[in-house]
């Protein structure tokens, strides 16, 4: 994209999030003094790291011109897998590896089913959602089991340089990515799935390969915020990824992610997860029920892909024949 | 070409009736109660509402749509419609009611899908978030329940020997037919399904269509969710989950193509069954409730993919 020299054009590149998350700072800060408080701001990117994790895999999974509804069911089943790995005795570092590999297999498992049949990637995800979600209930029952290991301790509370750790992994996490994403050649295949699938096949790539390796890269991810949410609830629960996936689909769409056409990156995701932390924590700040949250969000999320799809129509000025 | 044609779909609807008949077949061999008269009409009475929704859904699954709000949406109206019932509203205006509230947010959808052309698993996908934070906000994490006997008959009462729900399934699948088979409208459907641009060209207004199917859909949502509120006798938030992805994988697993274009109503019905005496069986079986989610999943990906495959293979 060629950067506008006028000051009209450079405003017309600043993605719409960055408004919406300015205004909502400012609106929210009019609302209640203490919303602007460092202890709150730290809490707000306490609670935004996770999200932030599993947003970037999905991102990524969009910009391949897929799309991943699986984590949620994935995270549910990380946390009971870790839980359980650790009450049977197993090391840390080796239950950890373990979970990670098993939910690196689930995200790989997707991808081979979406790109050996061409299978729409939503059904595909849904289904393993149904899938894993399931395998965890039954694994506890439908209950939370419990343990206790100092790590979730470090995880949660520990700072380094007066950062807290759930911030210092989603960053690590976020420059990784980043890295992958625009100085490999994983990168590149990534936004050749989201641009130009044909011209991958005649470069030589194996694309059934390629598209495996963005769904499991997903599904580590959500291994990784499975892991960080484990340790914040110090439990297993069957149901505690319930809703995750919508809220990295929504982070990654309102962060100007598109489903066409490979537009966006990671960098949106961050102002989008960061967007969805300060209304949940401004609106319980302010003191409004999480059963009025999920309907704004959920309106929210609908209108950031409207506003996208009709700015998108306007550029295009696809002309319709339509009677 | 015109026969091959048909007889490819004739097989692909007698492929999921040979699935039937083997179920039964296994089912019965299984459980010795599976084939008593109660047991039978106790699974057409638990497929009736599953019937209803993915039915409504096989229309949008038709123009390559799908709507992944319909459960959502009937566990709305069921909530307002209990509401309603609890401020002495009429059981035939609380019907008419519901099944309006179902066709406006099917031709929201319609919109969406039609209008702004976003991928119709993401637009009802964020419907479907939306609808269900108004029913958190509506029910503020209550369940309504003791609701008028009369209104209970509709889930639980009988015609005959039928149950009420089974003839209103009945019904609703038989209005399909006829709309989808029998009429224009039912043409363009499934014209619009396979093949987009050709329908755009033969002059056929595809957005209102899309917006009419979508809105339908809804409707029949709409009264899934009444019936099935009148049959718990209670009306919560959540009473729409396990339908959630049973409508698609009914839909699909009854021959219906995701691709569009390519299947109908009575594949539906079959594929409804199946999932309903898969679940049965799980029951009597004793398996517990949390394995059923898994075998939904692995149900749905196999169809799905199968599916998919074989209409690929035929194309080349």
């Amino acid at each position: 994209m060629a950067r506008s020299k006028t000051f009209r054009g450079r405003l017309d590149t600043i993605p719409p999030v960055f408004w919406m998350l300015l205004s909502s700072i400012i609106i929210f800060t009019a609302l209640s003094p203490q919303f602007l408080e460092v202890s709150n701001f730290r809490n707000i990117l306490i609670q935004a790291a996770p999200l932030l994790v599993v947003s970037i895999g999905v991102t990524i999974v969009l910009l391949s011109e897929g799309v991943d509804l699986s984590t949620g069911g994935t995270i549910s089943l990380t946390t009971v897998l870790w839980i359980t790995f650790l009450k049977l005795g197993i090391p840390m570092g080796f239950a950890i590896i373990i979970t990670l590999i098993i939910t690196s297999i689930i995200g790989g498992v997707n991808g081979f089913i979406v790109a050996k049949g061409n299978v729409p990637p939503f059904i595909v995800t849904l289904g393993m959602s149904s899938i894993t979600s399931g395998i965890a209930l039954v694994m506890t029952q439908g209950s939370s089991i419990y343990f206790y290991h100092p790590l979730f301790s470090i995880i949660v509370n520990s700072r380094i340089l007066s950062i807290p750790m759930p911030i210092i992994i989603a960053a690590i996490v976020f420059l990784i990515s980043w890295v992958l994403l625009y100085r490999t050649k994983f990168g590149a295949q990534v936004f050749g799935l989201g641009g130009n699938p044909e011209a991958l096949t005649l470069g030589g790539i194996n694309k059934i390969w390629s598209i495996m390796r963005v769904f499991s890269y997903s599904g580590l991810l959500a291994g990784i915020t499975g892991l960080i949410l484990a340790s914040r609830i110090e439990s297993g629960n069957p149901i505690s990824g319930v809703g995750w996936e919508f809220d990295a689909v929504a982070a990654t769409l309102i962060g100007g992610t598109s489903f066409n056409e490979g537009k966006g990156g990671i960098g949106g995701t961050i102002l989008g997860v960061l967007l969805l932390a300060i209304i949940r924590n401004a609106l319980n700040v302010i003191g409004v029920s999480s059963m009025y949250q999920s309907a704004l969000i959920g309106s929210m999320v609908l209108l950031a892909i409207i506003i996208d799809v009709y700015f998108n129509m306007r550029k295009d000025n696809r002309v319709e024949t339509e009677v | 070409m015109n026969t091959i044609m048909k007889k490819l779909k004739n097989s692909q609807g007698l492929f999921s009736l040979l699935g039937l008949l083997l179920l039964v077949v296994v089912s019965s061999l299984s459980s010795d109660r599976f084939l008593r008269f109660d047991n039978i009409i106790t699974i057409l009475r638990q497929s009736s509402i599953l019937l209803i929704l993915s039915v409504g859904l096989t229309g949008v699954v038709l123009t390559r749509g799908v709507d992944l709000s319909i459960s959502a949406m009937a566990a709305f109206v069921g909530c307002t419609s209990a509401q309603l019932l609890k401020a002495g509203v009429p059981i035939p205006i609380v019907f008419i009611v519901g099944i309006i509230i179902g066709g406006i947010i099917g031709l929201f959808n319609g919109f969406l899908v039609g209008r702004l052309r976003l991928p119709p698993f993401v637009a009802t996908y964020g419907t479907m978030m939306v609808v269900n934070g108004f029913s958190l906000i509506m029910m503020q994490g209550a369940v309504i329940y003791g609701l008028p006997e009369n209104f209970a008959w509709y889930g639980v009462g009988y015609i005959g020997f039928l149950p009420v729900p089974v003839v209103i399934a009945a019904a609703v699948v038989a209005f399909f037919i006829v709309l989808l088979k029998n009429t224009t409208f039912g043409r363009e459907i499934y014209l619009i399904g396979s093949n987009y641009n050709v329908a755009l060209y033969s002059a056929v207004p595809v957005r209102k269509r899309i917006y009419t199917m979508y809105a339908i859909c809804g409707m029949t949502a709409g009264l899934a969710g009444l019936i099935l509120t009148a049959r718990l006798n209670a009306a919560e938030v959540a009473m729409g989950d396990t339908f959630g992805l049973q409508t698609v994988a009914a839909v699909v697993i009854g021959g219906t193509s995701l691709l569009g274009g390519e299947g109908g109503p009575l594949g539906t019905v079959i594929g409804a069954l199946i999932l309903t005496i898969v679940v049965n069986i799980m029951n009597l079986l004793g398996v517990s409730s949390y394995a059923q989610p898994v075998v939904i999943g692995v149900v749905i990906i196999s169809t799905v993919y199968l599916d998919v495959v074989s209409k690929q293979k035929r194309v080349n």
